[in-house]
């Protein structure tokens, strides 16, 4: 091969192969409380808004309405932002991964 | 870099680089679930990555299209769709339960390398949370295939909503196809009647006829369908060497 590398399981099966998006553990972690109509920005090294990365992020209380779903989490350089307006207080769990 | 590694794959993206203190995510723990149960066990926690597919490609004749819609009922972290769980045993579709996995960590796995094959450090020491890739260790792999966000706007005020759409590629096995569960959500709306028609979606819908999963972002109130637009991140990733865990699937 010209590249890349190619990893294969003791049975022979190859579980990575050259195009494969692999994808990484950056970070994790849970954020404080969150009071409704707030966010809060937790700082990643190195993190943009491209494609190779994504955060996953859930609240730890949220309410059993529709205001369940008024919850962001966006991507920025240098950190992610998760904002609330479920009118219910609630920490947010979160894991970072990069694919590229 | 001074020293290290650096791998890339053959689109340019790294695969590997010691200058990160980025882990692999692997393929651990795998269990099946049905419906109406906790997600996925009993103390599941919010920092492991939690990613299924329906068990079976069966239909039954619930559902829009009798498809098999997966996700996580936010209010109580059981699976579902709402009220009433989905998949479950009275509707069959996806075979009546989803088949899930745990992706992890190699750096939170207490991880002993064999004394051969290639060991990657993140140049801190040797212990198993300083280990960046161990390739002994990664039986099962999920790579990822696809990532977007719970914003799209194909379909309509119609009973299938508002969603993307992701086509699983033919020449592979579709039972073999996860979807990223974790920070799904759907909730039954307090007030209205228990139903379809009843609950918001975050989440994901299978349909192994025409071989496609769309990540649903709506809410419906009796037949009114409106789109939501969310900055929630959504992952379909394809498990390889998965064993007899995806074996079962027809």
């Amino acid at each position: 091969m010209a590249y890349g590398f190619e990893v294969y399981a003791a049975n022979g099966t190859k579980i990575i192969d050259l195009a494969d998006r692999v994808s990484r553990s950056v970070a994790s972690g849970t954020t404080p409380t969150i009071t409704s109509g707030s966010y809060y920005d937790v700082s990643i090294t190195d993190m943009t808004n491209a494609d190779d990365w994504a955060v996953f992020a859930y609240a730890n209380t949220p309410p059993n309405s529709l205001n369940a779903k008024n919850v962001d989490c966006t991507r920025n350089t240098g950190y992610f932002r998760v904002s609330q307006s479920m009118g219910v207080s609630s920490s947010f769990d979160y894991i970072v991964i990069r694919t590229g | 870099m001074g020293y290290g590694i650096q791998i890339y794959n053959s689109s340019g993206r790294t695969v590997l680089d010691t200058d990160r203190a980025e882990s692999l995510l692997y393929a651990t723990s795998n269990n099946t679930a049905v419906g109406n149960t906790d997600f996925p066990v009993t103390s599941w926690s919010g920092s492991d990555l939690i990613i299924a597919r329906p068990a079976s490609s069966a239909t039954g004749n619930q559902g829009y299209g009798g498809f098999a819609k997966l996700g996580r009922r936010l209010y109580d972290n059981k699976w579902g769709r709402g009220l009433t769980a989905f998949p479950n045993s009275n509707n069959g579709n996806g075979g009546g339960y989803v088949v899930w996995r745990e992706l992890k960590a190699q750096s939170v796995s207490s991880l002993t390398p064999a004394n051969f094959g290639m060991v990657v450090y993140d140049g801190t020491g040797t212990a198993s949370s300083d280990i960046l890739f161990s390739a002994t260790d990664l039986d099962v792999t999920a790579k990822v295939v696809a990532t977007g966000k719970f914003n799209g706007t194909a379909g309509s005020n119609s009973a299938e909503g508002y969603y993307q759409e992701f086509t699983m590629d033919s020449s592979l096995d579709k039972g073999r196809y996860y979807v990223l569960v974790s920070n799904t959500a759907s909730v039954y709306i307090s007030g209205s009647s228990p139903g379809t028609s009843s609950r918001f979606n975050f989440n994901y819908q299978f349909n192994y006829s025409a071989g496609t999963i769309r990540m649903l972002n709506y809410y419906a109130i009796g037949s009114t369908r409106a789109a939501m637009s969310s900055s929630m991140d959504w992952a379909i990733l394809y498990v390889l060497n998965g064993g007899s865990v995806d074996d079962n699937f027809s």
